[in-house]
């Protein structure tokens, strides 16, 4: 017999035993490791022993924790629960022990107006009354409707500033409380009846963009810390919500359905009848009734749920299409954000559910499946202006149609790219000018405006160097701002259009820009700051008007 | 745990938002309003967060739940196992963690702190479950399955594992979790149970033994 084998016949289920944990925890020899593994080979109750002993320490497979919807009702009741089971306050027991009811009663109500709102007694009054959190908001209109009713009513957005919503592209009869809107920017209470003809792109409180197809009728009724709501009369409102875990929970209302939202993107359907049709491409909603706040459905990506019948289908071509100005490639942001200032190319994100549409290049509108019932008069044919090439676009030009209401809020990007026609065909170049024009042909639709940042973003690559091609970099950072709400990547773009054209006659625009994707993405010092340096700078600027009503404290700045 | 807060990144949004606040108040900012003590087991960023969630900020609350839910979930589940109450325990630690937040004083990590709620909303269930788990063996109405002649897969072996843990007594197998699951130091978990570091150290050695003993049994 070997000396090997000879050791292993000494090494018996007690040694064993004896040195499981140390073999597990890598602390013993090698030699003792190896007669511990030689001998659980041999041995079928000291080989059980350590698959057990190994899955003790190992510990067991936590499963997920929930997320989304889920995750926010857990916290919800938790904080009911809270409420259920604080301790009455001292003088409710004190007036129990007095046993003298009517006494203990009145003592009560002025013990309640005396002392109830010190830190922690009550969490939810509190929420109204500290000076420090929500109740921040001056502004009477920010958080003027919320339907959570009772505690959790706090009101108001971090600062005032940020609960304004803005107008990115298309028209329609924009109404607030005190008549039309007369700019681009707007705040809760305002309506929006969209032309017959074009949709329109709504950015709300830098959180959310929107596009609602022509016709619809929708208006914003709530930005607190807790609620985003927007009310839909008429029309296809298209969602996209990337909600961080402290953002408000959106909600559309329609007349017989209430739509919740964690984040995800969607859309909302009223049909003339009244009928609301809800579908999912990304993430998850939750379905409830407005009149009793009842569950109808829970509605996951890839679904669409019609109230009146309560029925499910597949997410048609009507939604995706009316989704489409939302898309925001996934795939190209986790390339590198630093560098990446094109938005959508025509093509659905990986990352919407849509039933029946292929892979790859074929994740266009022209693949959608469309029901017998949907009306084909949706433009398609998007996947096929690859550009980079240098090959013509296929799109063809569109001829802008302006609107007065439109004229009257005035695009600061229609005259940033006209300028860009007109120093390139100064330059000469009919290839860059071909170039151009395809992607002024996309900024002028409001169908296909969003597609414009991929287009220029081309444009850039390629003509980066011409002097003519500096205001591409603004117009890239505003439609990456409007359409992605990626704020870092549209300051990059604006400061390299500053570096590069500091004297250009749009400095302005970019300067504006710059303090405006400071205050939508929640930034207010470093917005306050921009907004001084721009008075300073252009003391009789025109947006001298807008950074006021944000901020009406600066008034003193102009003098 | 315990950290000190000169190595902790700033949290930048955390800082901006106690920024915005300060500002719509007219309130002058300076280095003061995010807390610069030297040494402490809270970042100024958590120290804030704390201070709104004391006022009954509800952002702040869900905050708080979003940044520990699946610490207290887990270690709800890897101490009871497979449980349809989890969820509801995970409320009620939560629930209790509002109430308390009052309480808090900042003297130890805000996980340490939702760890010692844990322990004290699980003890007693733990100690019910445990009795009557005994007093149904004791009766022979469990049938054990060692002694099987099949190998237990990998799955298998980690629910037969999770099986004799729960043979364990509690206030042994809550030291054991705390320790090996959840990877804190015997003064942490002398910290959480408000025991001495030496009974938190004996019970850890009594808990392997016990498991030891009930794996070869």
């Amino acid at each position: 017999m070997s000396p090997s084998n000879d050791k292993l016949r000494h090494y018996g289920c007690h040694e064993c035993r004896e040195d499981a944990e140390l073999v597990m925890s890598d602390r013993a020899t090698p030699a003792a490791s190896d007669l511990y593994h030689g001998h659980i080979r041999e041995c079928r109750d000291c080989r059980r022993m350590h698959r057990l002993l190994y899955a003790l320490y190992e510990g067991p497979i936590v499963p997920a924790a929930p997320t989304g919807l889920d995750e926010e009702k857990q916290f919800h009741a938790a904080l009911r629960r809270s409420r259920e089971e604080r301790p009455a306050p001292w003088y409710h027991k004190l007036s129990m022990r007095a046993g003298i009811a009517a006494l203990a009663g009145s003592a009560a109500v002025l013990g309640m107006a005396l002392f109830d709102i010190g830190p922690g007694k009550d969490l939810a009054a509190l929420t109204s009354s500290d000076p420090t959190v929500a109740s921040a908001s001056p502004d009477p209109r920010v958080g003027a409707k919320s339907h959570h009713g009772g505690p959790d009513d706090a009101g108001g957005i971090e600062h005032p500033a940020q609960s304004y919503g803005r107008i990115i592209g298309g028209h329609a009869k924009v109404s607030t409380k005190d008549g039309e809107a007369i700019t681009d920017a707007f705040g809760v209470g305002t309506r929006f009846e969209v032309a017959k003809d074009q949709p329109m792109q709504v950015g709300l409180a830098g959180k959310l963009v929107a596009n609602f197809t022509p016709g619809t009728d929708v208006t914003w009724t709530a930005a607190s810390p807790i609620l985003l709501e927007l009310e839909l009369e008429h029309g296809i409102a298209a969602i996209r919500y990337d909600r961080k875990p402290s953002d408000p929970i959106l909600q559309v209302r329609t007349p017989d359905a209430v739509v919740r939202v964690v984040g995800t993107v969607f859309t909302v359907q009223v049909e003339d009848e009244g009928d609301t049709r809800v579908s999912v491409l990304r993430g998850q909603v939750e379905v409830l009734s407005p009149s009793n706040n009842r569950q109808l459905a829970e509605l996951e990506s890839g679904f669409r749920y019609d109230v009146e019948t309560g029925t499910f289908a597949d997410v048609g071509l009507v939604e995706v299409a009316a989704a489409m100005p939302l898309s925001n490639d996934r795939a190209d942001a986790a390339a590198g954000p630093e560098d990446i200032l094109a938005l959508a190319d025509g093509r659905i994100p990986d990352d919407w559910h849509v039933p029946g549409l292929p892979s790859g290049e074929f994740r266009t509108l022209d693949y959608v499946p469309a029901a017998a019932d949907e009306v084909p008069d949706i433009e398609l044919s998007v996947g096929a202006d690859k550009g980079d090439n240098g090959s013509p676009m296929t799109i063809a030009p569109i001829v802008p149609t302006e609107s007065p209401a439109r004229r009257a809020r005035r695009d600061d990007g229609q005259d940033i790219i006209e300028a860009l026609v007109r120093d390139t065909e100064a330059s000469k170049r009919q290839e860059m000018l071909d170039k151009l024009e395809a992607c002024r042909s996309l900024y002028y639709s409001p169908q296909r405006r969003y597609r414009a940042a991929a287009c220029l973003s081309s444009f850039i690559s390629k003509y980066g160097n011409d002097p003519a091609a500096a205001e591409g970099y603004l117009l890239t950072g505003m439609l990456r701002m409007d359409y992605a709400l990626d704020y870092k990547a549209a300051e990059k773009a604006f400061e390299t259009f500053l570096k590069r054209a500091p004297k250009h006659s749009n400095a302005e625009v970019a300067h504006y820009r710059m303090w405006l994707a400071a205050v939508e993405d929640g930034r207010i010092s470093v917005a306050l700051q921009r907004a001084r340096k721009y008075l300073s700078k252009y003391p009789d600027g025109r947006y001298i008007g807008r950074i006021l009503q944000r901020f009406p404290e600066l008034k003193s700045e102009l003098h | 745990m315990s950290y000190k807060l000169q190595n902790q990144p700033h949290d930048l949004e955390a800082v901006q938002r106690v920024e915005n606040i300060a500002i719509a108040h007219g309130q002058p900012l300076s280095s003061e309003s995010v807390g610069t003590d030297a040494v402490t087991y809270l970042s100024p960023e958590e120290r804030l967060l704390i201070d709104r969630a004391k006022a009954g900020e509800h952002r702040a609350l869900r905050q708080l739940y979003g940044q520990y839910h699946a610490q207290v979930r887990a270690h709800l589940f890897r101490l009871l196992g497979k449980d349809c109450e989890v969820d509801d325990l995970t409320q009620i630690v939560f629930a209790r963690a509002f109430n308390a937040l009052d309480k808090f004083q900042g003297n130890s990590t805000l996980s340490t702190w939702l760890y010692r709620i844990t322990a004290n909303t699980t003890h007693n269930l733990m100690r019910q479950r445990f009795r009557r788990e005994r007093v149904k063996s004791a009766f022979g109405w469990f049938s054990q399955s060692a002694g099987t002649d099949v190998q237990p897969s990998r799955v298998e072996a980690r629910d037969e594992a999770h099986r004799i843990l729960q043979k364990v007594r509690p206030d042994l197998r809550e030291v054991f979790v705390l320790y090996h699951y959840e990877g804190l130091t015997l003064q942490e978990i002398s910290d959480i149970l408000d025991k001495p570091v030496s009974t938190v150290g004996d019970r850890l050695t009594r808990a392997r033994k016990k498991l030891r003993e009930l794996v070869s049994a």
